[in-house]
């Protein structure tokens, strides 16, 4: 009987004990991160963008650049081919300076090709437009072409312009240079310290 | 004197086990709920007769007393307020009162405001157009887009302009609902990850 008791007593204890320390599950992994566009779809539909499409060949200028800003603010595939062909074609000199006010704000390389084209435009204005475009995108590739172009250009303000880009980009591929020669330095540095520590 | 013990032991150990699981669980136990509070309506300023009277004033010759009138009603948020005030866009031969009357409904939050607004954009004269247009702009529904894709084909440039802009803002409006909702996703998942990582 008091054998019995004594393993009742041990059962009971041995089950608070577990119940006390009993080992804690792993909280489950977090949920995958919630996918995310990178821009929300157009507020407009198809049919209505094209419409916005036709208002590109207003008669009205100012028309004209509301409907690219709001193709370009809607991110339609169509926005950029459009800005390209409106600076090679239309006919308001201030409205292609504009597209390549907003072009300089943009990366790739048919947008540098587009700004490459413009530096033969006809106004010299669209000229230093672009010029001052392929300066801020700093793409040193253009060096070649300004050269060609601009830096020969009837109109001395193009041709002062397209020196002042061509020592900026130089500056800027200088400062390339400097900063991967710093880098591998750096690291060069690293290992060697690296090396001696393992000695 | 040893049995005794132990049955005590073995009695406590039994009472604590039924205890532990039969507690009520605290997390469970919901707030009581908060007291109600009543706030009295506001007496009405106009008796229903003056009520009538500044009704009729919508009508007056002078427009200075029709736009009196209308932000009368509107501001005391007589019922009959919206349709008097579509009357008012609808028929008053003034353009500049349209105007003001276009502006008030902008700053309405009231979802039967954008078919009166809508209707102003057929509106004869064109600055009454453009402001319809930025007033819808500014309410940023894009449930009327088909309506100002319409003006696209206007007659006056302005008019084309302001269409384009209004378009642009609601496509501004989506982007910033859209960045907001991005962030509070990213930050919920950044928390369940550390909360995650605190429990290991």
């Amino acid at each position: 009987m008091k054998g019995l008791m004594v393993v009742v007593l041990a059962a009971v204890l041995g089950f608070m004990a577990w119940q006390k320390y009993k080992p804690v599950p792993p909280p489950p992994p977090p949920p995958p991160p919630p996918a995310i566009l990178s821009e929300p779809a157009p507020v407009i539909d198809p049919e209505e963008q094209r419409k916005v499409l036709k208002s590109a060949e207003d008669p009205d200028p100012n028309v004209r650049w509301e409907a690219v800003v709001l193709l370009d603010k809607m991110k339609s595939p169509e926005a950029m081919p459009l800005m390209f062909h409106m600076l090679q074609k239309d006919l308001e000199p201030q409205l292609r300076i504009k597209i390549i006010e907003l072009l300089s704000n943009r990366r790739g390389a048919d947008v540098v090709q587009a700004l490459v084209r413009s530096m033969k435009d006809m106004e010299p204005e669209v000229r230093l437009a672009s010029l001052r475009a392929l300066d801020k995108i700093g793409d040193y590739s253009v060096a070649s072409a300004i050269m060609a172009g601009p830096v020969k250009d009837q109109e001395e303000a193009v041709r002062l312009q397209a020196l002042k880009v061509l020592n900026s980009l130089q500056d800027k591929k200088q400062a390339e240079i400097e900063a991967a020669r710093q880098a591998y330095e750096a690291e060069k540095a690293a290992a060697a310290a690296e090396a001696a520590k393992n000695r | 004197m040893n049995r005794l013990l132990t049955l005590v032991v073995f009695a406590a150990a039994a009472a604590f086990l039924i205890w532990d699981r039969s507690r009520p669980d605290e997390d469970a136990v919901a707030p009581p709920p908060p007291p109600a509070i009543e706030i009295p309506a506001p007496k009405p300023v106009f008796s229903e007769t003056e009520l009538a009277k500044v009704r009729l004033s919508i009508k007056d010759a002078d427009p200075e007393v029709r736009w009196t009138a209308a932000q009368v009603l509107y501001n005391i948020r007589d019922p009959q307020a919206l349709k008097l005030l579509e009357q008012l866009l609808a028929e008053d031969p003034e353009p500049e009162l349209r105007m003001k009357v276009v502006r008030l409904l902008r700053d309405r939050d009231d979802s039967a405001r954008l078919a009166a607004l809508v209707g102003r954009l057929r509106d004869t004269e064109k600055s009454v157009r453009i402001a319809t247009l930025e007033a819808l702009g500014d309410i940023g529904d894009p449930s009327v887009v088909t309506w100002v894709t319409a003006l696209l084909k206007d007659h006056e440039p302005e008019v084309r302009i302001a269409a384009l802009r209004t378009l642009a803002k609601f496509q501004e409006k989506r982007k910033a609902e859209f960045d907001l909702l991005a962030a509070k996703l990213k930050k919920d998942y950044e928390e369940a990850v550390r909360r995650s990582q605190e429990k290991r």
